[in-house]
């Protein structure tokens, strides 16, 4: 049984004890949803990573594109998309929408 | 009563008036009184604990604040630090907090009709060996039955020795209640904290 160190500051001496039913319950609930919380954080990281990144690169495709002289339709249909991708990511950096990286 | 700035006098080449003792000595000294910070308790944990609490909060002082360096066990970088005030475990409480690294600001975490705030963030057993989180929570007014109870902190940890995994944070909770806080519970949200962790709880007169 987890314990838990008690600070008496009416007289400054410390205890240790063992954490009641319901403190125990809630400790062992915390612990078994940890795992699941932690994956779900590393997601959030590692997909804002991957959307910085993204976003680094997309000032070289852009600036690829403004230099082209005279852009062909293919060209400007590939930036189309591109941009689509860009604003995407920029909407789930604004939002917070890190669970996927889905349409950036 | 406001401090009295001491007159620079000359050593041995005058002595000290009654009115020098009173007003220079005497009275600055009762305003280092009046606005002292005292300890009220510590503890260094010698081992791992699930909790960290703090009991029979004396209502003396006007302002309290909490410095914690922790360290959890839970198998992850990181643990959320906790806090509940009087034994309270219901959904009584509301927080923010924001953190970030290198030069971007993470989006907040906001915790509405919680049962507990959301107050730190500490390292964890996947962190650096020996690593620990600092935190320092200040609660104003804890013992006047007016307001509702609130509280701020600001946090540092870090997760890895590498770029954008040493972080900052803040954060401000609520307590739906305005009761004398006596009490306050400190907690990861997984794990112990484990041997070394420090608390220390002052008053602020």
């Amino acid at each position: 049984m987890a314990q838990k160190l008690d600070i008496d500051c009416s007289n400054g001496q410390t205890k240790l004890v063992p954490l009641t039913p319901a403190e125990q319950a809630d400790f062992d609930a915390r612990n078994a949803a940890a795992p699941a919380i932690e994956a779900a954080r590393q997601t959030l990281v590692a997909n804002y990573g991957t959307l910085q990144q993204r976003a680094q690169a997309a000032l070289a495709k852009n600036a690829t594109y403004l230099a082209l002289p005279a852009p062909a339709n293919v060209d400007v249909v590939a930036q189309v998309a591109l941009l689509t991708r860009e604003c995407t990511a920029l909407i789930r950096l604004l939002l917070n929408l890190l669970d996927s990286t889905a349409g950036a | 009563m406001a401090a009295f700035t001491t007159p620079v006098k000359t050593w041995g080449a005058e002595v000290l008036s009654i009115v020098d003792i009173n007003t220079y000595l005497r009275d600055n000294l009762q305003y280092l009184y009046d606005n002292r910070v005292t300890k009220i308790a510590e503890s260094i944990a010698v081992g791992a604990v699930a909790n960290i609490n703090f009991s029979s909060i004396p209502s003396t002082y006007r302002n309290l604040y909490i410095v914690l360096q922790a360290r959890g066990d839970t198998a992850a970088t990181n643990a959320q630090l906790y806090v509940q005030f009087n034994g309270d475990t219901g959904n009584n409480y509301d927080s923010e907090l924001i953190d970030g690294s290198g030069s971007a600001a993470w989006a907040g975490a906001e915790n509405v009709a919680f049962a507990q705030m959301v107050l730190g963030i500490i390292s964890a057993a996947n962190a650096p060996a020996s690593v620990a989180g600092q935190t320092r929570i200040d609660i104003a007014n804890y013992a006047a039955a007016v307001f509702q109870k609130t509280a701020l902190s600001r946090t540092g940890f870090k997760l890895a020795n590498s770029t954008t995994n040493v972080q900052t944070g803040l954060a401000a909770g609520f307590w739906r209640s305005g009761a004398v806080i006596t009490s306050i519970l400190l907690k990861p949200s997984a794990g112990n904290f484990i041997a070394g962790t420090s608390a220390q709880l002052y008053g602020e007169m």
